[in-house]
């Protein structure tokens, strides 16, 4: 039961995202400048970030670990100037950190490179040159002092600080450095989050007006095969998927890519060859990402479709759910619904087997590319081509990368849902809205013609069939004719509801397809079979939130006596109605919806079956003000009580979409036809009373 | 808190068995920065290093394979028993909507608890899977990642720890204020979304009164309203989240300032300090993730007090003991009633006896409606006013007392489905009748014409709440699905209000053997619909004004007989030798 229509708009394909990208574009365009600024701040923030783990590679090389070595024996190769310092006989000082890297290797092959590094010092304190003599290594010249690294915890911990104060020093202007960019990615990260959050507001602002006043404008043949439900979800929660896509996806997957970008070039001048090795993960991680998408996709479909059910479902047996009850239904509808559930709870089941496969698998990935630094980047170490703190750095510039990639599946589902939302958004968009001619008519007389109108809901099930009739300025013709005949859809027509397949409908004269439809409407008032109240107070449903004097107001009220009614019930004006105006009697609802329609002067109003729920007693006194009030006014009564109806000027008898007869009350009557059996039959068997008082008490 | 996590008792093995593997793998992480550790360390010593670092790489495979299938393991675990406990949930929830009655949904919107059953339920979900698993995670992270750097460098752990507790007061306080205004767009988007949902049910209104543009600016403030509050959350969880990662690397700075000393001092090794702050990267997830973690708790407990308060609501309108069966008669003793203040039936008597016809007229706004209401209990009677079959409805089985009635709205509801499933709404799955029958029963309500019509016939869908139907044929279709679960009461409110007359007296008449076997209330203001009564209540301002059988009616000469005349007008004046006469 309650079927939700196997939803043709979540096709989604992927051409379309492109399109769709294009569009939504259009409407970030207004606040393009802002969004350049995003991009900045974004892009500052990105620099900051990719700057952070390389002060710790700094530190390490510079400072942490000293950069000497011992060159045994002719270096085969001409070392740049300055980068060594004689030691011994056939022994150079060589500071590596200034070395090629290439050089290095060499040196590294050729085995002419101690593996001690060390710390060289052209003077020390003579109390330590004293106390540690037999650690440190002085050369020929006696002006260096050499200290190996493993023997500094020999050295009292005070005279190691002394010696290695300028390393010290550097560590802490590195740490400084380090607040500082943490600083700026701080600041600059809340200005972004901001920044998105506005332009993403004010973009998906602008698109929701766009929206709803589209919807407001589409012709009702699309209301009546969707339901309110889900259009409400394409002006609300749908723009909601595409803020989220907009705010916490796209800009930063710019920031993703500005990232990958950074890091690629900082590791690849760290290490050409690692980084080259690396890179071997990337295929494979576009293949997961690719199967992943697959599944997830369909996965997510599914779904989605299902909590479109449920929502649908659950929304429209609230709104029933004293008939259900009443029904004693209750029990068939929570079986009904747990099988809904029940297939929503399977669908996330088959969504969470995927994402539980993929984001291991990431993971892998991410521990592969740590093994490779380890044993690749160690050998790069050992053949002097990597330095510690480039490995360090590597490392964390590797969980830098994954992090993202690691997202991308709770991105995925972000920019899925925002896909589908932005397309299912521009579908309800590019819905033509209700056709609207050209010609204005500021004022009319109130004539209205029917043209041999053909009309069917559907292809070729004719609900009219051939109507013509001709209704005079300040006429007051009534329709009457059995259920289902189509009364309210001659209405429908004139108002332009929908259009004709044949034949036309003529207001003073003009094709009503010729008029601007705002125009036609604002000629008409009228009192709809179906009551609508909206959640507000009795005025607030009279004026429809527009200007309407409140002279008017009171008139109103006083036709169609709802102020006696209000003032004996202690209401007033400002009383709330409730939600569809439940608080109100079905009675009051109809006088309610028909003092709005007489709230304002229309020349022309059409009332169908706008006092059925009223009793005979205030329907006579509601006649006989109505009368007055429309004097000079041209007006359509549906109604089904012969009361009503007799006074019209003229009655049309409609019978399966055809007019059959039409006349006085009095000229029906005597023709003893369709009209004449409609209404004797009423009050068949009563018994007639001639003598009875038919005043109105008053 | 503890509601939510009520939730998931039903699976408490599995969400342990989940815990359990959440550590293993939480273990197997943090045992690669010790590899690293060693491999560094050795790197920097620098002896027959080359085997033993392709040994610690396939370590670190190694453990990556387990860390995977555990992981797979616990997402399917733990995060599979949360969507159970939002399914079971789900159901609590409806199944407790279709116990509510009458005062509750008049005192709630449809669109708020649609918002229940799913951005709240969602919330709770969330909270019972990321913030379990967040949590545990978090817990086991810090433990392991802590211990491995006290074992490390005690003294610097301790040096690195200083900033963490900022972060946990900057979470707490920044929680409760996001809390809050999370609350604020929350409300803002419920508003807007009702705004939006009313104005599109309204639409043929708004069409024919031009009422757009006044409506656009009202759905433009609703809008921007909530553009605002959203503009004001961010500010907090703009600022909350980079700056818990600021104080995350403030401990960093620390480390590289305090640890780097320590290397140049050799009191560490390089590999004791890589592998510190490759701890303190890993601590700094979780750091940020209690902030996230308390957030999702939050939402999921607001969410779970606001479906808790709604599951704790009672029905006033409940189950009575006794069950059995109905045989139509009615009485009413003095019944009294008020919506609000002011009451709308003031001590009002009724009596039906089994398979009587009683006529119900009376002006608008007289409480005829909420008269009728009270037999099913849609709206619920004083003690010791309404009674069937002489006992008081209160103690009938609800199921006992509805089946026995058949009510047509004064409204016809009609559901987005066939009309099939309209017609059987009333009729269990199990015992769903013949097309023949609902043929023959349509027959009756002379619509199976209209319907045979229809290309698709019984299985034609008719729209949300029957908008492809025509007045009249949604009433029909109401009155023939109260028919169908063959009542032994039929209260028709207002039944024929879109049927023309003359089909009206037909059905009547087609009804009458069915009828004759019930007691049926009619309530109208068509005068001919109960001329044959055998017994007309006349409602004025809540009371009983009069009562007795059409002709004792207009013999007083009173209200009912002044009616009458202006209905019976028409016909003396124009019907030259009409029937009556
Ligand atoms: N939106 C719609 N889509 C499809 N068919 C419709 C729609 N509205 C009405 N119909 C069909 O058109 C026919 C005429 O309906 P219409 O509402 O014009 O009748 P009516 O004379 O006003 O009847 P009633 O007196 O019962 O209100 C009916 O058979 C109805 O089922
Ligand atoms: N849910 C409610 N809350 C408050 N007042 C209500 C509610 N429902 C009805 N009323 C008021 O109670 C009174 C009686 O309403 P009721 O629907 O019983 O009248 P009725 O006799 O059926 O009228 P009608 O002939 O117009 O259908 C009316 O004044 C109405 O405004
Ligand atoms: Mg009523």
């Amino acid at each position: 039961m309650y079927p939700v229509a196997g939803d043709p708009e979540e096709t989604s394909r992927p051409e379309y995202d492109l399109h769709t990208f294009r569009r939504l574009f259009r409407y970030i365009r207004p606040y393009l400048h802002w969004v350049l600024l995003s991009l900045l701040v974004l892009f500052l923030n990105t620099g900051f970030d990719l700057a952070i783990p390389y002060v710790t590679k700094v530190a390490i090389d510079r400072y942490i670990t000293p950069d000497w070595a011992f060159l045994i024996g002719d270096p085969g190769v001409s070392l740049p100037e300055g980068s060594t310092l004689p030691f011994r006989h056939d022994t150079l000082l060589v500071n590596l950190h200034l070395l090629k890297k290439s050089t290095v290797t060499l040196l590294e092959k050729k085995q002419k490179i101690s593996g001690e590094r060390l710390l060289v010092y052209t003077d020390l304190p003579k109390e330590i040159r004293e106390r540690y003599a037999s650690l440190i290594e002085v050369d020929a010249a006696g002006t260096h002092f050499v200290i190996p690294q493993s023997r500094l915890s020999q050295f009292a911990p005070e005279d190691v600080r002394r010696i290695r104060g300028q390393s010290l020093a550097g560590v802490i202007r590195m740490a400084w450095l380090l607040l500082l960019l943490l600083t700026g990615s701080f600041v600059f990260g809340f200005i972004l989050a901001y920044l998105l959050q506005y332009t993403g507001q004010r973009t998906i602002h602008d698109l929701r007006m766009a929206v709803i006043s589209h919807i407001l404008r589409l012709p009702i043949r699309f209301f009546d095969r969707t339901p309110v439900g889900k259009l409400t979800t394409r002006a609300t929660n749908d723009l909601q998927a595409i803020l989220e896509m907009y705010a916490s996806v796209l800009v930063y997957f710019i920031k993703d890519i500005f990232l990958l970008f950074g890091i690629l070039y900082i590791m690849y001048r760290m290490n050409a060859r690692l980084t080259g090795v690396l890179s071997l993960l990337i295929p494979f991680i576009f293949f997961a990402a690719y199967f992943f998408r697959r599944y997830a996709r369909r996965a997510f479909r599914r779904v989605r479709y299902h909590i479109a059910r449920i929502n649908a479902f659950v929304q429209e047996t609230l709104q029933g759910i004293s008939i259900i009850q009443v029904f004693t239904a209750e029990k068939k509808m929570f079986q009904r619904f747990r099988a809904i559930n029940e297939d929503l709870f399977k669908a996330y089941m088959q969504q969470l087997y995927v994402f539980a496969v993929f984001r291991p698998l990431i993971e892998v990935f991410s521990a592969i590319a740590i093994a490779i630094i380890i044993w690749y980047g160690g050998n790069e170490i050992l053949r002097g081509t990597l330095t510690f703190g480039a490995l360090v750095a590597s490392l964390s510039y590797i969980q830098m990368l994954f992090t993202p990639i690691r997202d991308l599946a709770e991105k995925y589902n972000i920019v899925q849902s925002a896909m589908a939302a932005a397309e299912r958004v521009f579908r309800v968009l590019d819905e033509p809205e209700e056709p609207s001619g050209k010609r204005h008519l500021p004022k009319v007389r109130g004539e209205i013609e029917f043209r041999d109108v053909w009309f069917a809901y559907e292809d070729e099930e004719w609900v009219l069939k051939g109507v013509s009739f001709h209704v005079r300025p300040g006429e007051v013709v009534a329709l009457v004719g059995p259920t289902g005949a189509g009364k309210t859809s001659i209405f429908s027509l004139l108002l332009g509801f929908y259009q004709p397949q044949k034949g036309q409908v003529l207001l003073d004269g003009v094709d009503i397809r010729d008029l601007s439809i705002d125009d036609l409407r604002s000629h008409i008032g009228m009192v709809f079979q179906d009551v609508f109240l909206f959640d507000g107070t009795v005025r607030e449903n009279l004026l429809l939130r527009s200007q309407v004097p409140e002279e008017n107001l009171v008139r109103s009220l006083q036709v169609t006596q709802l102020d006696d009614l209000l003032v004996r019930q202690n209401r007033s004006l400002e009383t709330r109605v409730g939600e569809r105006g439940h608080s109100l009697s079905g009675g009051e609802r109809q006088l309610l919806s028909f003092a709005r329609a007489i709230a304002r002067d229309y020349p022309i109003i059409l009332l169908d079956e706008a006092t059925s729920s009223v009793d005979s007693y205030t329907e006579a006194l509601i006649e006989r003000a109505f009368r007055q009030l429309i004097e000079s006014r041209t007006a359509l009564i549906i109604a089904h009580r012969l009361s009503t109806v007799r006074d019209a000027d003229r009655i049309l008898v409609v019978l399966n979409g055809q007019i059959v007869e039409q006349g006085t009350h009095k000229e029906l009557l005597a023709k003893r036809g369709v009209y004449y059996h409609l209404y004797t039959m009423q009050f068949e068997g009563m018994t007639l009373r001639p003598s009875l008082d038919t005043e109105l008490p008053s | 808190m503890r509601r939510v996590l009520r939730l998931l008792l039903p699976f408490k093995k599995r969400i342990a068995l989940g815990i359990l593997t959440l550590i293993v793998v939480d273990a197997a992480q943090l045992v690669i920065p010790l590899i690293i550790r060693r491999a560094i360390d050795e790197l920097v010593l620098r002896e027959e290093v080359q085997p033993r670092i392709r040994f610690y790489a396939l370590l670190i495979l190694g453990l990556a394979g387990v860390i995977a299938s555990f992981r797979f393991l616990w997402r399917y675990l733990i995060i599979g028993s949360a969507r159970q406990a939002e399914r079971n949930l789900r159901n609590r929830l409806y199944q407790h909507f279709l116990t509510l009655d009458t005062p509750f949904y008049h005192r709630h919107r449809t669109g708020d608890l649609m918002a229940h059953t799913t951005n709240d339920i969602d919330a709770v979900r969330m909270a019972c899977a990321f913030g379990v698993v967040g949590f545990m995670d978090i817990l086991v992270y810090s433990i392991f990642a802590i211990s491995a750097m006290l074992y490390i460098a005690p003294k610097l752990t301790l040096l690195a720890m200083i900033p963490l507790p900022v972060i946990t007061v900057l979470v707490w306080g920044g929680g409760r204020l996001i809390h809050r205004r999370f609350r604020q767009v929350q409300e803002a988007f419920s508003a807007l979304t009702e705004a939006v949902r009313e104005a599109i049910s309204g639409i043929r209104v708004l069409k024919v009164f031009n009422a757009y543009p006044g409506e656009l600016r009202h759905l433009w403030e609703k809008s921007w309203d909530y553009v605002r509050q959203n503009l004001d959350l961010v500010k907090i969880t703009g600022l909350l989240f980079p700056a818990v990662t600021f104080i995350g690397g403030l401990a960093t700075a620390i480390v590289l300032y305090a640890g780097g000393s320590r290397v140049i001092l050799g009191e560490i090794s390089l590999g004791d300090f890589v592998a510190f702050t490759t701890y303190l990267g890993m601590l700094i997830w979780p750091m940020m993730a209690i902030g996230w973690v308390v957030n999702v708790f939050q939402r999921g407990a607001a969410s779970m007090e606001r479906i808790e308060h709604l599951l704790s609501q009672k029905p006033i309108i409940v189950d009575g003991p006794v069950e059995a069966e109905i045989q139509g008669k009615i009485e009413i003793r003095n019944l009294t009633f008020a919506y609000d203040e002011k009451p709308v039936l003031e001590s009002v008597s009724l009596r039906a006896e089994p398979g009587q016809r009683i006529g119900i007229v009376g002006l608008i706004g007289s409480g005829k409606s909420t008269l009728v209401k009270m037999i099913p209990r849609i709206l619920e009677p004083p003690p010791g006013t309404v009674f069937v079959d002489d006992r008081e409805i209160r103690e009938y089985r609800l199921a006992s007392l509805r089946g026995a009635v058949g009510y047509v709205p004064q409204e016809p509801l009609l559901f987005s489905a066939t009309i099939r499933e309209n017609l059987c709404l009333g009729i269990p799955d199990d015992r769903l009748p013949e097309d023949e029958v609902l043929w023959a029963l349509l027959e009756k309500v002379e619509i199976a014409d209209e319907i045979a019509s229809f290309p698709d016939g019984l299985d034609t869908l008719v729209g949300e709440r029957g908008v492809m139907l025509s007045g009249g044929q949604r009433q029909r279709i109401s009155l023939a699905r109260a028919l169908l679960t063959e009542p032994k009461i039929l209260i028709l409110d207002d039944a024929f209000s879109a049927v023309d007359t003359s089909t009206e007296q037909r059905i009547i008449k087609n009804l009458e053997d069915f009828l004759s076997q019930r007691t049926t209330l009619i309530v109208t203001h068509r005068l001919s619909s109960v001329l044959n009564a055998d017994r007309i209540y006349v409602f004025d301002g809540g009371r009983i004004i009069e009562e007795g059988t059409h002709e004792e009616l207009v013999a007083r000469q009173g209200f009912y007989a002044q009616i009458y005349a202006l209905q019976k007008m028409m016909e003396v004046d124009h019907v030259p030798g009409g029937r009556g006469s």
